[in-house]
C-alpha cells in the first residue's frame, strides 16, 4: 500500500498570551493513496490543525516545532511560497469546516472558480474551464447556470457546501482534505453530502482525509480511522479493526458514546470527565484522568505507540 | 430595488426635516441677542447712543423676538419649500443662498481633496498595518493617530503655519489664492489655488490619516480572521491577490460608510480650520454668523451641513449596496 | 518578547518625532535675549510733554510739511521694495461675497476704508494733533464755523468733490457733532457753513468734533436720494425745546415725531440696500481685488496729492492672530499694530532684525469695574477697600508687562493725561490708592466687617460673599484680561473675598455684563477715550457709555438714563451727568477746568472701579522694505525697541504710525516710503 502523505513526528505549538498550547504532539500518520482516512476526536483535539498543516496552513500564531509532512516524498514544510501555492489545491485541496464562509462574499462563484483555475492551469482557457466547472457543479447536483452568477449569500448552506466540494475537485487533486465538512448542516443535507462524497471517492478514486467527531459518518465512508486526543494520535487502524477491536480506552468510549450503527443493542454511554485543560496538560498519558483502566505508570509516562494488530497501532500502557 | 431606493430616500427626507426642525429650535434657545450685538457695533461705528442704535437695529432687522414661534416656523418652512434660506440678518443685501453658493465650493474643494487623499493614504497604511502585524509601522502609526486625534485639528493647522508658512516660507499663510491673479479657468489660477490650499489640505490629511489607518486596520484584521481568507490561501491564491480581492475589497465595505459620514461631519467641522487659514469657505462664515448671532445665516448653513451629512449617508447607503452584493436583496 | 521590544522602540521614536516638531516651533519663541532692552528705560520715560488741545490746523499743516522733508537717505540695506508695495496686516473686512462698496452697511468696508476714504481733517489720537486733509481751513465765529474745501479733489469714480458731499455726510449719518448743530449749509461749491446750537461748543472743541467724527463726506452723487430724504425729514421736524434738549441732545436740535423717526430709520434701511462693488472715496487708493484674506489697492494717478504718495500698491492681509504675527516675524508684512506680551515681543525682535517696535501710550486702560447693582458693591467703603487690596503692580507684570499702573481707583480718563487736563490743586486732592491690604482691612473693620475664623470677610449681618469677575472670552490678544482677572481674583481671595473668574462668550458678554448686570465685577476697557484726548470724550464715555453700564450706575427706570447724585469735592451735591453735558458748551475755561476736576474726583473718590493699568500699544514696522521711520538712525542703538518719544515731535511722529490712532496718515503725509 502506497502512502500519499506521511506525517512524521509533527508537533505544532500555539504560543498565546496565557501560555503555549501544543495542538499537535509528535504525531506520526500515514495517509494511504486512494483510501478514505478519517481522523476522529473531540473539538480541540488537534485534528483540524493537523489537517491544515498538510496544505501548509497553520493558522496564526501556530508554529511547527518539529516534524515533517511528506507529500509524495517531498516535505511540505520546506516548500517556499511559490511551491506551496503550486502544491495547494492542485495536489491537495480542502473542504473547510465552515464551508459556508469559505467563499469571498463580494465575488460571484464564477469569478472565484475562474480565479483559481487561472492561477493554476498552465494553458488556461476560460471556456474549457467553464465547461469543467459546469460538469463539476452538475456532479454535486447543482445547476451551473444558476449558481455561477450568484454571490455566496444567495446560496443555501448545503448548496455552498456542494459548491465547495465541486470547487475542491476543480484541479483534479490527488487528495481532498475534508475538515468537518457537514458540521453546520442539517441531518438530511449531511447525508446527502456524504453520499456525494462517497460517490466521488468511488468513481474518481481520490484519496480523502476526513476530520470529524461523528463516528456514524466515519463508519459510513472511511476505510481507515485515526483517533486524536489532546494533540496525540492515540490509535489508528483499519475501520473494521477499529470498530470491532478498539484498543484504546478512549476509542472504546468514543464508540460507545456514538449513536449506535453497528451494534444496535448497545446502550449509548457518554464519555466520563472533561477534556484536559490545554494550558495545563496532565503528566503522563493525557487521557489518564478520565481513564477507567489507569495504572500508576499512566500518571508518570507518556506511552509509546505500539502495534496491536497488523496496521493497527495504539498509544496506551495497557498494551506495552 | 425601487422599493429599497424609495425607502432610503424616505428616511433621508425624514431626517432632513427633523434636522431642520432641531436647527430651528436650538438656534432660538441659544443665548445672546442679535439686536443687542448689532446695536453695540452700530453705536460704536456711527458714534450714536446705544438707545438710538437699538431703535435703528430693531427697525432694520425687521426681527421681532416676540413673534409667536409657530409663525416664525411657518415663515421658515415656507421659505425652505421655495428653496429660499432667507436673507442674512447681518448683511441684508445678501441672501443666505448667495453666500452659500459662493463659499460652499471652497469648502467642498478643500474637503474633497483632503478626504480623498487621507482616505487613500490611510486605508493603504491600515492595510499594511493589518498585513504586517509585527512590523514597526504598527505602533508608530497607532501612536501617531492617538496624538493627532487628541490634538484639535486647527491647532495642527497653526503648527503647520508655524513650520511651513513662517519658518520655512514654503506656503502662504492665509487665503485661497493670490490677489494679483485673476480668478478664472487658467492654469496659473488653478496652480495658485492648489498652492494656497496646500496647508489646509495638509492639516486635514495629517489629522485624519491616522484615524483612517486605524479604522482600516481594524476592518482588515476582521477580514483576515475570516474563513474565506484561509480558504483562498488553501486554493493557492497568491498573497497579492488575497490582499487586493479578498482583504481590501471586504474591509473597504465598512470604510465607505465611514467615508461618507466623515465627509458630512467635516463640512460642519471646517469652521476652525477655515478660520485658521482665513479660507473663504462656508466654515469661516458659520463661525462669523455664530459670533454675530445671524440667525438666518446660521440656520441656512447648519441646514446645508445637515443636508451634507444626510446626503453623504444616503450616497453611502446606495454605494454600499453597489459594493456589497449582500445588501441588495435585503432591502 | 520581540514584539514588545519593537513596540516600545517605535513608541519612543514617534514620541521623539512629535517632540521635535513641537520643539522646532517653540524655538522661535525661545530665543529671547537675556539682556534687558531699551524698553526698560523707555517705560520709565513718561510722556514729558503732552499735547494741547489747541493745536490749530495751520500749525499742523506746517508740521506735515516739515515731516516730508525729514526723509533720510537709507543706509541700512539696498533697495528691495522696487514695486513700491506697502504690505499691511491687521484688522479685517467682510469676506466676499459680503464685501461691497457701501460703507454704511453692516461691517462696512473694513480696513479698506482707511485707504479709500479721506477726512476733512485727520486727528492723531492720543495727541489731539489735527492735520488738514480735504479742508484747507476752518474758521470759527460765535455760532458758526466755516470750512473751506480743496477744489482739486475728485472721487475715484471720476466725479468732482464738492460741498454737497460734505453736507450729505452730516444729514445722512448724523454723528455726535450734529447734536450740537442746527444746520449745515452750502456757501459755494467749496465752502460749508456749520451753524451751532445755542450755547455752542467752545472753539477748541469744534475742531476736535469735526476731526473726531470720521469721514465727513459721502459721494452725494451716489447717495443723493437718501441724503435729500433725510435732510427733508430733519428740516420738516420741529425744534426741540431747551427742556427736551437738556434730557437728551438730538441731531440738529430737532424733535422728531414717531413717524418722522420711522421714516428716517426706513430711509437708512433703504440706503443700506444700496450696494456697489468697490468703495468710492477721494483717497489715494482704489480697491483692485478683495478676498477673504487679501486686499490689493492701487494708487490713483488722479489723486489730488499723488506726488506725495510714495507707495504704488497696498497689499493688506488679514488672518488669525497667529498668522498675522507669523507674517510679521518672517518679514512678509511692513506694518502690524498692537502690543504683544513681553516674551513674544522680544522673540520677534530677536528673530528678525528688520522689525522695529515703536511702543506708545494707549489712551485706554483695563479697569476692574465694580457692579453697583449687586450687593455689597453698592457700599462705597467696600469698593475703596478692594482697590487698596489689589496689588496692581503684580497684575500689570503678569498680564500686560509694558503697561503702567497709577495710584488711583479710576479717574474717568486715561491717567497719563491727568497732568495735562486736571488742575494741580485737584491732583493733590485726589485720594491715593497704593497697594495697602492693611488699610483695606481697616476700612472694612471700621464699617462693621470682620474676618471669620477662615479669614473670610463677614458683613455686619454676618453674611459672607463670593465674587465673580467676568471677562470677555473673545478678547484679543488672549492671555491679557483673563490673566489680569485671575491674578486679581487670587489677590481678592487671599484678602478674604473668595473670587472666581468667568470667561463669557463674546456673543453674550455685553448682554450679560452690561445690560443684565449679571456679574459682581468685570474687566473691560475703561478710563479710555475712543476719539480725542480732551477729557469730555473719556468722561462722557465713563458716565454715559459702556462703563456706566458695567458699573451699574443707578438709572431712571423710565428714561433709562443715568440718575446719579453724589457729594462733590466741596461737599455740595452734584449731578455728574449734568456736568458732563455742560462741559462741551461751557465757554469759560476756568469753569470747564472745575467741571473736569469735579468729575475726575468723583470717579476716584467713589471708586467705581479699579484702574489696573494703562495699556501700552505700539506699531511694528519692517525697515527692510520701508523707510522714513522715526529715529531711523537710532534703531540699532535701541535694539529695535524704540523709546516712546523723547519730545512732543517724536511722540506725535510715533503716534501717527498707529493705524488705530491716525488711520493711514503715515502714507498720506509721505513720511513712510518704499525702500
Amino acid at each position: 500500500m502506497e502512502n500519499l502523505v506521511e506525517i512524521r513526528d509533527l508537533t505544532i505549538d500555539f504560543p498565546l498570551r496565557a501560555g503555549t498550547i501544543r495542538a499537535v504532539n509528535h504525531v506520526d500518520l500515514d495517509i494511504p493513496k486512494g483510501k478514505v482516512t478519517a481522523l476522529v476526536g473531540e473539538s480541540g483535539s488537534g485534528k483540524s490543525t493537523l489537517a491544515s498543516a498538510i496544505i501548509g496552513l497553520v493558522s496564526v500564531p501556530g508554529k511547527i516545532v518539529s516534524g515533517q509532512i511528506l507529500y509524495k516524498g517531498r516535505d511540505v514544510l520546506k516548500m517556499d511560497n511559490r511551491e506551496l501555492n503550486k502544491y495547494r489545491w492542485k495536489e491537495v485541496s480542502m473542504v473547510f469546516q465552515a464551508a459556508q464562509n469559505s467563499l469571498n462574499p463580494v465575488m460571484t462563484i464564477r469569478e472565484q472558480f475562474l480565479e483559481t483555475a487561472r492561477i493554476h492551469m498552465e494553458n488556461y482557457d476560460e471556456s474549457a474551464a467553464l465547461k469543467r466547472i459546469s460538469e463539476l457543479l452538475g456532479y454535486v447536483r447543482l445547476e451551473a447556470n444558476r449558481v455561477l452568477d450568484s454571490y455566496p449569500h444567495e446560496l443555501s448552506g448545503g448548496m455552498k457546501q456542494r459548491v465547495m466540494i465541486a470547487f475542491s475537485l476543480l484541479l483534479d487533486p490527488q487528495m481532498i482534505i475534508l475538515d468537518e465538512p457537514t458540521t453546520a448542516l442539517d441531518v438530511i443535507t449531511q447525508d446527502y453530502i456524504f453520499n456525494i462524497l462517497k460517490r466521488i471517492h468511488e468513481e474518481m478514486g481520490i484519496t480523502m482525509f476526513l476530520q470529524t467527531h461523528d463516528i456514524a459518518v466515519v463508519a459510513k465512508v472511511a476505510e481507515r480511522m485515526g483517533v486524536m486526543y489532546a494533540g496525540y494520535l492515540v490509535e489508528i487502524g483499519g475501520i473494521r479493526d477499529m470498530f470491532y477491536n478498539a484498543a484504546h480506552p478512549y476509542t472504546k468510549q468514543l464508540l460507545q458514546a456514538a449513536p449506535s450503527l453497528l451494534d444496535e443493542l448497545k446502550e449509548r454511554k457518554p464519555i466520563m470527565g472533561t477534556p484536559p485543560d490545554p494550558y495545563n496538560m496532565p503528566k503522563g498519558c493525557p487521557f489518564h484522568p478520565r481513564c477507567i483502566h489507569a495504572k500508576p505508570i499512566c500518571e508518570e509516562q507518556i506511552p509509546q505507540m505500539v502495534d496491536v494488530a497488523p496496521d493497527h497501532k495504539v498509544m496506551c500502557h495497557l498494551y506495552l | 430595488m425601487i422599493k429599497h431606493l424609495a425607502k432610503r430616500f424616505g428616511i433621508a427626507l425624514f431626517t432632513l426635516i427633523l434636522a431642520s426642525f432641531m436647527t430651528f429650535l436650538i438656534l432660538r434657545a441659544m443665548p445672546g441677542d442679535v439686536v443687542e450685538m448689532m446695536s453695540r457695533s452700530e453705536a460704536q461705528s456711527r458714534g450714536i447712543s446705544l438707545e438710538d442704535a437699538r431703535k435703528i437695529v430693531v427697525n432694520m432687522l425687521n426681527y421681532d423676538p416676540d413673534e409667536p414661534i409657530l409663525r416664525q416656523m411657518a415663515r421658515y418652512y415656507g421659505g425652505l419649500l421655495r428653496g429660499n434660506l432667507g436673507t442674512s440678518m447681518y448683511s441684508r443685501t445678501l441672501t443666505v443662498n448667495q453666500i452659500i453658493a459662493e463659499t460652499l465650493p471652497w469648502t467642498l474643494f478643500v474637503l474633497s481633496i483632503s478626504l480623498i487623499l487621507s482616505f487613500f493614504i490611510g486605508t493603504r497604511l491600515g492595510m499594511l498595518m493589518a498585513w504586517k502585524r509585527n512590523s514597526f509601522i504598527n505602533p508608530v502609526i497607532s501612536v501617531y493617530s492617538i496624538i493627532t486625534t487628541a490634538i484639535p485639528n486647527f491647532i495642527f493647522g497653526i503648527l503647520l503655519i508655524l513650520i511651513f508658512g513662517i519658518k520655512l516660507k514654503w506656503f502662504p499663510l492665509v487665503g485661497a489664492y493670490s490677489p494679483n491673479i485673476k480668478p478664472g479657468f487658467t492654469l496659473e489660477f488653478i496652480l495658485d489655488v492648489l498652492y494656497h490650499a496646500a496647508l489646509p489640505i495638509l492639516t486635514y490629511v495629517l489629522t485624519s490619516v491616522g484615524m483612517w489607518a486605524l479604522q482600516m486596520r481594524g476592518a482588515a484584521m476582521n477580514v483576515l480572521g475570516e474563513d474565506y481568507i484561509t480558504a483562498a490561501r488553501a486554493r493557492g491564491i497568491p498573497d497579492n491577490l488575497i490582499r487586493k480581492r479578498y482583504v481590501k475589497k471586504n474591509a473597504m465595505l465598512p470604510m465607505v460608510t465611514h467615508l461618507a459620514m466623515s465627509f458630512g461631519t467635516m463640512v460642519g467641522g471646517s469652521t476652525l480650520i477655515e478660520s485658521t487659514f482665513s479660507y473663504p469657505g462656508m466654515g469661516a462664515f458659520i463661525a462669523q454668523a455664530t459670533a454675530q448671532r445671524d440667525y438666518t445665516m446660521m440656520q441656512g448653513m447648519l441646514l446645508v451641513t445637515s443636508f451634507a451629512v444626510i446626503l453623504a449617508n444616503l450616497i453611502a447607503d446606495l454605494l454600499y449596496s453597489k459594493l456589497d452584493p449582500r445588501v441588495k436583496t435585503e432591502g | 518578547m520581540k514584539h514588545r521590544f519593537v513596540r516600545s522602540i517605535s513608541l519612543l521614536v514617534s514620541l521623539l518625532l512629535a517632540v521635535s516638531i513641537l520643539a522646532s516651533c517653540q524655538q522661535q519663541t525661545a530665543t529671547t535675549p537675556e539682556e534687558p532692552t531699551a524698553s526698560d528705560e523707555s517705560k520709565k520715560t513718561e510722556v514729558a510733554e503732552t499735547p494741547q488741545d489747541k493745536t490749530d490746523s495751520e500749525n499742523a499743516e506746517q508740521k506735515s510739511e516739515q515731516n516730508t522733508e525729514m526723509v533720510k537717505a537709507d543706509d541700512y540695506v539696498p533697495k528691495v521694495n522696487k514695486e513700491k508695495v506697502f504690505r499691511a496686516t491687521w484688522g479685517s473686512w467682510p469676506k466676499p461675497p459680503q464685501f461691497q462698496g457701501n460703507p454704511f452697511t453692516q461691517g462696512g468696508v473694513g480696513e479698506m476704508g482707511r485707504y479709500v476714504f479721506e477726512r476733512l481733517t485727520q486727528i492723531v489720537r492720543s495727541t489731539d494733533v489735527i492735520h488738514p486733509i480735504l479742508a484747507t481751513s476752518i474758521e470759527h465765529s460765535e455760532r458758526e464755523s466755516v470750512i473751506k474745501l480743496r477744489d482739486d479733489v475728485t472721487w475715484n469714480d471720476g466725479e468732482k468733490f464738492t460741498a454737497d458731499d460734505v453736507i450729505a455726510a452730516f444729514y445722512l449719518n448724523p454723528r455726535t457733532i450734529c447734536n450740537y448743530l442746527t444746520k449745515v449749509e452750502k456757501i459755494d461749491d467749496y465752502t460749508v457753513k456749520l451753524v451751532w446750537q445755542d450755547p455752542p461748543p467752545f472753539m477748541e472743541l469744534r475742531d476736535l468734533l469735526i476731526a473726531q467724527d470720521g469721514t465727513m463726506n459721502v459721494p452725494y452723487h451716489i447717495f443723493k436720494e437718501y441724503v435729500d430724504k433725510a435732510k427733508s425729514i430733519y428740516e420738516s421736524a420741529r425744534d426741540a425745546t431747551p427742556e427736551e434738549l437738556a434730557v437728551a441732545r438730538t441731531a440738529f436740535g430737532k424733535k422728531l415725531t414717531e413717524e418722522q423717526d420711522k421714516a428716517l430709520s426706513d430711509n437708512w434701511n433703504e440706503m443700506m440696500k444700496l450696494t456697489y462693488p468697490k468703495p468710492i472715496g477721494t483717497g489715494p487708493y482704489v480697491v483692485e481685488s478683495v478676498t477673504a484674506s487679501d486686499a490689493v489697492l492701487v494708487k490713483r494717478d488722479d489723486y489730488w496729492a499723488a506726488d506725495q504718495i510714495y507707495f504704488e500698491k497696498i497689499h493688506h492681509i488679514t488672518g488669525t492672530a497667529e498668522s498675522m504675527l507669523g507674517m510679521l516675524r518672517n518679514g512678509t508684512t511692513d506694518i502690524y499694530n498692537g502690543s504683544l506680551p513681553k516674551d513674544l515681543a522680544e522673540s520677534i525682535l530677536a528673530s528678525n532684525k528688520d522689525i522695529v517696535f515703536y511702543p506708545m501710550f494707549d489712551p485706554a486702560c483695563h479697569v476692574l469695574f465694580f457692579n453697583q447693582r449687586r450687593e455689597p458693591f453698592n457700599d462705597v467703603n467696600l469698593r475703596r477697600a478692594l482697590v487698596y487690596a489689589l496689588d496692581r503692580t503684580k497684575i500689570r507684570e503678569g498680564a500686560n508687562y509694558y503697561g503702567k499702573e497709577f495710584p488711583i481707583s479710576m479717574v474717568g480718563m486715561p491717567p497719563s493725561s491727568l497732568e495735562t487736563y486736571v488742575s494741580e490743586e485737584m491732583r493733590a486732592k485726589l485720594t491715593k490708592y497704593e497697594y495697602d491690604p492693611e488699610k483695606a482691612a481697616r476700612i472694612l473693620e471700621e464699617n462693621g466687617w470682620k474676618r471669620n475664623k477662615d479669614g473670610i470677610w463677614e458683613d455686619k449681618n454676618g453674611k459672607t460673599y463670593s465674587f465673580t469677575i467676568a471677562v470677555n472670552a473673545g478678547w484679543q490678544p488672549a492671555g491679557v484680561v483673563d490673566t489680569a482677572a485671575s491674578i486679581a481674583a487670587e489677590q481678592l481671595t487671599k484678602f478674604g473675598f473668595p473670587t472666581q473668574v468667568v470667561a463669557v462668550d463674546s456673543s453674550v458678554f455685553w448682554n450679560n455684563a452690561a445690560k443684565e448686570g449679571m456679574y459682581d465685577m468685570v474687566i473691560e476697557w475703561g478710563d479710555i477715550t475712543w476719539s480725542f484726548m480732551y477729557p469730555w470724550s473719556p468722561l462722557n464715555n465713563t458716565f454715559k457709555g459702556g462703563p456706566s453700564e458695567l458699573m451699574g450706575l443707578p438709572r431712571d427706570p423710565e428714561t433709562n438714563r443715568v440718575n446719579l447724585k453724589v457729594k462733590g469735592p466741596d461737599g455740595t451735591e452734584v449731578d455728574p451727568i449734568e456736568l458732563v453735558d455742560k462741559l462741551p458748551v461751557t465757554a469759560d475755561e476756568e469753569e470747564r477746568q472745575k467741571i473736569i476736576d469735579t468729575l475726575v474726583w468723583i470717579c476716584n473718590e467713589y471708586a467705581f472701579g479699579a484702574n489696573l493699568y494703562q495699556n501700552t500699544t505700539g506699531v511694528w514696522l519692517n525697515r527692510k522694505t520701508i523707510t522714513g521711520l522715526p529715529m531711523e538712525d537710532e534703531i540699532d542703538k535701541y535694539n529695535q525697541f524704540m523709546p516712546v518719544g523723547r519730545n512732543f515731535e517724536e511722540i506725535v511722529d510715533i503716534a501717527e504710525l498707529n493705524i488705530g490712532f491716525a488711520d493711514m496718515y503715515v502714507i498720506w503725509s509721505g513720511d513712510l516710503k518704499p525702500r
